[in-house]
Parts: C-alpha cells; sequence; structure tokens
C-alpha cells in the first residue's frame, strides 16, 4: 500500500516534470481574434476563388520526445470568395483542458486548391515566448497570402501534397474526431489520391476511409457524404 | 516499481528533455522519400514476397492496429519512434569518435538501441526494445511464415512499422547536434538548470514553410544492387571507416554548443572534434541581404544599428565537405557564420572571452548557427539521411532468390541465389489453402549457395493429399532462413538470422488453366472412341513475349500405356511417334490444340488417338527442356457432349 502512494507520487512528480516543460507559456483557457485574408495566384496577382483554408491551434506539451501535441484546442475551415478572401471568426474563450499549450507560431494556416502548391503560413520564428499572451492573434491577418502554380510531374506533386498530409496528421490520427471539422480538404485530398493512384503514381496521400478514431466518431464516409458527392 | 522510480530519478537529473533530432514531420518526409527511391517502390521485391506493387493499396495494421498502407506504415515508425514511449528517444545519440550516446545513465547509443546487434536493450526506465532491426527481421520471418493470413498481415505491419522507426535513426544521424551528443533542450524547465539550449535547426527544418521544399532527393540510396560492399553489416550504415552516417555528419559540421573557435592568429576547429576544419578566408553578407535571402522583413531594430550599408556584415566561415563513401569534396561556403549577431540574425551586444596563451581578449564577434546556415548544411544532410535511410531499407530486403526448373535435370528444379552474399541455411516452400492458411508442403532443403549461384537437381515433391486443396495450384512461397553475408542466426547481430522470400508460380509463372477432353461424336469416328484435347494456357505478358521472342518450343510428353510409357524428348519431333508433339510457340493467346496429324495446333485440330484407360496417364508439357506443366489424365467414360476434364495440376 504505502508502495503504491509512493508510486502515486511519483507519477505526479513525473508528469509536473515532464509536462510543464512546455514550449511555451501555459494558460488555462485561450481565444483569439478574428483572421481574414486574401488568397491570390502568385504569378497573375488574381484573386483565387475556391481555396480550401484551414486553421488550427495546436496545444503542445514538452516530453522525453520532445513537441508532442496535447491534442487541437481549435480547428476550423473555410473557402475563399470571389474576391479570394477568408475569414474566420473570432473564438474564446476556450477553456484548455490539456497541460499543453499553444506554441508561438500558432495559429498555423493550411491552404490548398487542386494544381497548386500548398501554402502553409504560421507566426514568424520566435523562440522568445515570454510574453505570449492567452488572446492569440495570426500575423497574416489582413494580409495577402500567394499561392504558387504546381510546376513539376504528378510524382512530384504526390511528394508535395503528401506533406501537406502530414501537415494534417491531426486530422488522419485524431485525438478527438478532429476530422469533423476540415471536411473538404479532407475530401479534396482522397480526391487527389484516387486521380494519383488511377495514373499508377506512389503517393502517401490519405483516403477519407484512413482518418482514424471512426470507431467513436463514426463513419468518415457517412459524415462527409454530402461532400463526396 | 523500479520503472516509475528510473523514470523519476531520470526526470528530476535530466530535466533537459527535448532531445529528439528531426521533428516528426520532417522524419515522415524523409522516410516516405526513402520508400520511393528504395528497391520497396523500384524492384519487385514487395511481388517476391507474395504482396502488391507499391503504388497498389494494400493495407497492414501498425502496432497500435491501425492499418496503413506501407508508405503510411514507414511513416508511423518514424513518428512512434519519438512518441510511442517517453524515454526512446534518449537513445537517439551516437557520438562515432567517443562511441557514446548520451551522458545519461542507461541511456543507449543510437545503433545499440536501433539494432540490438550487441544484444537486447532496455530504455532507462527498463522497458524492452520491440522494434529494432533485430526484432524486425522476427517480425518478417513470421510475415512470411505464420498460419493465417491475419497474422502474416500482421507481422508485415510490424515489420514495416519496425523499419521505419530504425532509419528514423539513420536520419537523427543527419543531425549534428545527435552525432556530437549536443543535447538541446526546448523546455522551459530547462531554464531553471541553465541548460535551455532549442535547437533552432530543428526547429526551423520543420516549420510547414520550409520542409516541403527540403531536398530530398539527390543522393542515391548507399545500397543497391550496384553497390553492395562497403555497407554489409546494419551497423556501416552508422559508422564504418568513415562512410556511416554519424561518421559524415559527425566530421563534417559543426553544431550549435560545438561551433569553431577563433584567436587572434585566426579560426580554429571546436575544442571537442578536430573536424571539421575551418578554411581562413570568409565570405560576407549585410543582415539586409541575409533577410532579403531568408525572404523576411528587414528587422527594424537590426535596421537602426546597422542600417543598409556594410556595417554588422556577417562573415560565412568555409569548410570542406568529404563524403567518404563517394569519395567527393564539397565547399561548404556557409559551414558557421562569425558576427555581432545570435543565431536569429536579431539579438547583439554578446561577448565572449577569448584565449590565446598568455593573451585574453574579449570580442562582441561570435560564432553561430543562423538559418543561412542550416539551409546550407539542408543541402548535404538530407538527401544522404534519404540515401542512406533507403539504402538500409534496400539492404534489410537484400535476399534474392528463384526457384526454376533445373535445365540440365529434366523434371528437376534449382535455387538461384540472385543476391550479393552466399546463403547457408534452410530453403522452405510453403502453399496457402482456399482460406488463405500457410502450410509447408513438405519440400524442405539445407543447402549453401554461393552469390549469384545456383544448386540444381532439386525435386519438388506433390503436396500430401491430406493437405487442404490451393488457393492457386503450383503456386508456392520459397522462404530462406539463415546466414547471408555477416548475418546469421545468434551471432548478436540477429538471432533470426537473414531471411529472403520468392514466391512463384510452377513452373515458371505459366499455368494450366483450362482444359477440356471430349469424345469425338461416334459417326465420325470408327471402330474405336476417340479424344480431344484443347489444353489452353494462360501466362503473364512478360512471359508469352519473352517465349515469342525466343521461338521457344513446347513441347508435350505423353507418358500412358498406349504408347507402352515412353517419354521421347521433344527433339525427335517428326519421328514416328504418336505420343510426341512439338509446336513453335508463336502465338500464346491462342488455344493449343492438337491437329489430327498429332501436331499441336493454332488453327484448331483435334489430336485423335486410340482411347486411352490408363489411369495413370500423364502429360507434361515443356518449354525447350523445361517443365512448363504436368497433369494427370483421369479416363472418363465417352459420350457424345464435350464435358470438363479430370486433369489434376501438380
Amino acid at each position: 500500500m504505502r508502495g503504491r502512494k509512493f508510486a502515486g507520487v511519483l507519477v505526479a512528480l513525473s508528469m509536473l516534470v515532464m509536462q510543464t516543460g512546455c514550449a511555451a507559456i501555459f494558460h488555462s483557457s485561450y481565444s483569439s481574434e478574428p483572421i481574414e485574408a486574401t488568397v491570390v495566384d502568385a504569378d497573375t496577382g488574381e484573386p483565387l476563388e475556391g481555396v480550401i483554408v484551414v486553421a488550427h491551434w495546436e496545444l503542445v506539451h514538452g516530453s522525453f520526445g520532445g513537441r508532442v501535441p496535447s491534442g487541437q484546442l481549435k480547428v476550423m475551415e473555410a473557402v475563399t470568395d470571389k474576391a479570394g478572401i477568408f475569414r474566420f471568426p473570432a473564438w474564446g474563450p476556450v477553456e484548455n483542458k490539456t497541460s499543453g499549450s499553444l506554441e508561438e507560431k500558432s495559429p498555423q494556416i493550411l491552404i490548398f486548391k487542386s494544381g497548386y502548391e500548398f501554402g502553409g503560413f504560421t507566426n514568424k520564428l520566435e523562440r522568445d515566448y515570454s510574453t505570449m499572451s492567452s488572446r492569440r492573434r495570426s500575423e497574416w491577418h489582413g494580409k495577402t497570402m500567394r499561392l504558387k502554380k504546381f510546376k513539376g510531374s504528378q510524382q512530384e506533386y504526390a511528394r508535395h501534397l503528401s506533406s501537406l498530409t502530414i501537415s494534417l496528421r491531426f486530422a488522419y490520427s485524431p485525438k478527438d474526431c478532429e476530422w469533423k471539422y476540415v471536411p473538404q480538404i479532407l475530401v479534396a485530398l482522397d480526391q487527389e489520391e484516387k486521380r494519383l493512384s488511377a495514373q499508377k503514381i506512389v503517393n502517401g496521400l490519405l483516403e477519407i476511409d484512413d482518418v482514424g478514431q471512426q470507431n467513436q466518431c463514426g463513419s468518415a464516409r457517412k459524415f462527409f457524404e454530402g461532400y463526396l458527392k | 516499481m523500479k520503472r516509475l522510480v528510473a523514470v523519476f530519478s531520470f526526470s528530476l537529473m535530466y530535466p533537459i528533455s527535448v532531445v529528439h533530432a528531426y521533428e516528426v514531420g520532417t522524419h515522415e518526409e524523409m522516410s516516405q522519400n526513402a520508400v520511393e527511391i528504395s528497391q520497396l517502390a523500384k524492384g519487385d521485391i514487395l511481388t517476391d514476397l507474395g504482396l502488391k506493387p507499391l503504388d497498389e493499396n494494400q493495407k497492414f495494421p501498425n502496432s497500435k492496429n491501425i492499418s496503413g498502407r506501407i508508405i503510411e506504415l514507414f511513416r508511423n515508425g518514424a513518428n512512434f519512434e519519438d512518441e510511442i514511449s517517453l524515454p526512446r528517444p534518449l537513445n537517439h545519440f551516437f557520438d562515432p569518435k567517443s562511441g557514446y550516446g548520451l551522458a545519461i545513465p542507461n541511456a543507449r547509443p543510437s545503433p545499440d538501441w536501433a539494432l540490438e546487434d550487441k544484444g537486447d536493450v532496455t530504455d532507462v526506465s527498463g522497458a524492452a526494445q520491440e522494434f529494432s532491426y533485430k526484432e524486425g527481421r522476427k517480425y518478417f520471418l513470421d510475415a512470411l511464415t505464420k498460419a493465417t493470413e491475419n497474422d502474416r498481415n500482421k507481422h508485415f505491419g510490424l515489420t514495416f512499422q519496425t523499419l521505419g522507426m530504425v532509419i528514423h535513426h539513420i536520419q537523427d544521424m543527419a543531425q549534428p547536434q545527435h552525432v556530437r551528443n549536443d543535447d538541446h533542450c526546448k523546455d522551459n524547465l530547462c531554464r531553471i538548470v541553465f541548460r535551455h539550449y532549442p535547437s533552432l535547426y530543428e526547429k526551423f527544418t520543420d516549420d510547414v514553410e520550409v520542409r516541403p521544399k527540403l531536398p530530398f532527393t539527390g543522393y542515391a540510396p548507399v545500397y543497391s544492387s550496384a553497390e553492395t560492399l562497403a555497407f554489409n553489416t546494419p551497423r556501416k550504415f552508422w559508422i564504418g571507416e568513415g562512410k556511416g552516417m554519424a561518421e559524415f555528419t559527425n566530421r563534417n559540421f559543426v553544431s550549435a554548443r560545438t561551433n569553431f573557435r577563433s584567436t587572434l592568429t585566426g579560426i580554429l576547429p571546436s575544442a571537442e572534434y578536430a573536424e571539421p576544419a575551418p578554411h581562413q578566408g570568409m565570405a560576407f553578407i549585410t543582415p539586409a541581404d541575409a533577410f532579403m535571402e531568408l525572404g523576411e522583413a528587414y528587422p527594424s531594430e537590426v535596421k537602426e544599428f546597422c542600417g543598409e550599408g556594410e556595417t554588422c556584415k556577417i562573415g560565412f566561415v568555409q569548410s570542406t565537405v568529404n563524403d567518404a563513401f563517394r569519395g567527393t569534396s564539397v565547399l561548404n561556403e556557409r559551414a558557421a557564420s562569425l558576427s555581432i549577431f545570435d543565431e536569429d540574425i536579431k539579438r547583439r551586444g554578446l561577448e565572449v572571452d577569448v584565449s590565446e596563451g598568455a593573451q585574453r581578449y574579449r570580442t562582441d564577434r561570435i560564432f553561430s548557427l543562423n538559418r543561412l546556415n542550416y539551409r546550407k548544411a539542408h543541402e548535404f544532410l538530407i538527401p544522404r539521411a534519404v540515401g542512406y535511410s533507403a539504402g538500409l531499407i534496400n539492404y534489410f530486403f537484400r535476399g534474392k532468390m528463384d526457384f526454376i526448373p533445373d535445365p540440365d535435370n529434366a523434371g528437376k528444379y534449382m535455387i538461384k541465389n540472385l543476391g550479393p552474399e552466399d546463403m547457408k541455411g534452410t530453403f522452405t516452400l510453403y502453399y496457402d489453402d482456399k482460406d488463405g492458411k500457410r502450410y509447408p508442403t513438405g519440400n524442405k532443403w539445407d543447402l549453401e549457395i554461393g552469390a549469384n549461384q545456383s544448386n540444381n537437381n532439386l525435386i519438388l515433391k506433390p503436396n500430401s493429399e491430406d493437405l487442404p486443396e490451393a488457393l492457386v495450384p503450383g503456386k508456392y512461397m520459397l522462404v530462406f532462413n539463415g546466414t547471408m553475408g555477416e548475418e546469421s542466426k545468434g551471432s548478436g547481430m540477429s538471432s533470426t538470422g537473414a531471411v529472403a522470400a520468392k514466391q512463384f508460380e510452377d513452373p515458371v509463372k505459366i499455368k494450366f488453366t483450362q482444359g477440356l477432353y471430349w469424345t469425338i461424336p461416334t459417326d465420325q469416328r470408327n471402330p474405336d472412341p476417340l479424344y480431344g484435347f484443347d489444353a489452353r494456357i494462360k501466362s503473364d505478358q512478360s512471359v508469352i513475349d519473352a517465349l515469342l521472342a525466343s521461338e521457344n518450343n513446347v513441347s508435350v510428353h505423353y507418358k500412358g500405356s498406349h504408347t507402352g510409357d515412353q517419354i521421347i524428348p521433344c527433339r525427335s519431333f517428326g519421328a514416328e511417334s504418336a505420343a510426341v508433339w512439338c509446336y513453335n510457340f508463336k502465338d500464346p493467346s491462342v488455344n493449343i490444340q492438337f491437329d489430327s496429324a498429332g501436331r499441336l495446333s493454332p488453327d484448331g485440330g483435334y489430336l485423335l488417338w486410340d482411347a486411352f484407360t490408363d489411369s495413370s496417364a500423364r502429360m507434361t508439357f515443356y518449354i525447350d527442356d523445361a517443365v512448363l506443366f504436368s497433369v494427370s489424365i483421369v479416363p472418363q467414360t465417352p459420350t457424345k457432349e464435350p464435358r470438363r476434364n479430370k486433369f489434376v495440376n501438380f
């Protein structure tokens, strides 16, 4: 009995030691200012309509293994309008139920349109996070994001898109059914996977059926039915 | 309990907790690229294992029982090696100069952990290593020999995931801090013990804008069919005659805390490592140009101090990057920076003491590694991380063999060792039944076959009659287990020994797909019942093409009572034997039929002969002297209507 108590204390202390060592300042809740930005074709400068945009605020904690995601505090998806504009409303405060924190670079914004290089945008790399606030803002608010047409072979395009898949790991290997918040980008990548596979192009893209936690969250194919038509 | 104490002790003693190398996203990308340039993507390794090619959708479960394609499983492995358990990354360091890993009790040098070639290991908490090269070999053998399809698939999943975890280490060896035991904690907690050294290199490399554009390609796999000598053990991918990944990185790159030094007389190597040796000349760039090159706005605080002009220039220390494996020497124009700035090219005013003999002085010019240095380092390190990873994958699957008819001994077979190393061990033949269960056929040979040699005169015994019917008659899995090169059972490197496999169809991928015989209507025959054969064969297009190109002869030998049990060589074609026919195989897609003259004909026609009643009658088809297939013929009562034959494949 004494041994078990001691073990419990050790576990608690170990977790404290390991998990309070976050790569950012811990806050018990977070909120975010709205984000509105424009996506244009990098070559022509013309606004791009129908670009899928995902913003996610990832909580991470320190561990012996480095930055480990604790979960997603918020995941949002939008599509650009005719003027190439997308908008994410302000949110919060949202309670942080984990021991993790938002990193300085959060949120990460991923944008995708078939035939273009995908875009990844974060706040500037800054390793002094002592002043980080619980009220978050994206440095990309009010800015213009440029998307380049992909120039290369289909095999190179497949490889490029697999990078996007890796950045969307939070949706494919979810902790809390996160894939439900990003249906359009997952369906779009599912279609890219089918298109590339039909051409016998080796790719690391994932299908709708590959998303995790379907036992707990329900069938992804059924959930995305409306988007898959 | 002991494990808890160990973990806690570790956490108190060494809160420098962030010790992995590249971020997991970068590892996933490197692993995927490695698979794509490996023989798994280009060769016939997967089909030899009875699997589909890499570009087809086939899934296997990982250790978390989540199914994924082969590339995903490698990516899972790349990810899990950092994240599957807390203390695992402590084993991701290896200094090839000293042979040590991270200076923590029970933390293992990377190759000891990843390979277990020096014996079984546990992590700092006492947990056993379950995903080493050694374990991967075991999973691989089980994937080939386990009875149920589920079990085999499970072990294929574990094999690919485990290889992903092993090549994660190769990639870590391409991060200078990991081969110079330069720990780099980014946790705030580390500030408490004054060991807060976050790795800009890792964070920059994994940035969502940087990672997709990393130079993953450009360095061919270090182990391939063309190059097999330098890396003849897995450990050599880490260290061996200066050609290992760890040696390359350690020798050619400084790290954040093992950077160059300067004295009044010049620039020196780091205090810890004599290499790389810095060149004395430097190239310079203004901070404004540096930020322009990075595609970033010139920070106002730097501009205010330095302006646009010539002040505050950043000097790039140069060194030579020597690749002992490929024998190249290339100038690294940006091995390190010497300037008034820190690694972010932002802070300044830092001063350091420099001693040289009796002279001491302070300087505000410090050595640092900024993003421009790292971009240059990427050009050398990332392609090699991929090329060495792909090489290790190729090495793991290097065993290659074939099972074909023996040209010198009709009706017998030979095993060809197509690999670069001698094979000594057991070759066992399995087959799958209609439920996917795998059984040993009873054919098992203990052989020693030299590299690119063969062992002939092997008799292929038919499956025992009490075994279930085969899913595809004549389809087998040949599994080798034993010694191949330096890898052997119980050698310390692997308790399982080397493993190789080849799935094949007997004979030579061509199978008898349909056979009919029927009686000829009585009004067309007199006086005896006559029979016709419609023997159709089907083959892979590549085999058909090869046959057409070579103009092989297809011959049929009949052995039955009516010919006096003769087997007459095909070369006797044209002789007056009713039992032998030859046909020049010009159109493999047609029905091969026997015409009235007793010849195989693409144009139809039937073989006519006396009724046979011999229950042991057998027909054997040959391509030249190689057995194509052989069938037994079970006599039937003649009828007027065609009906299915009772040919039996074996």
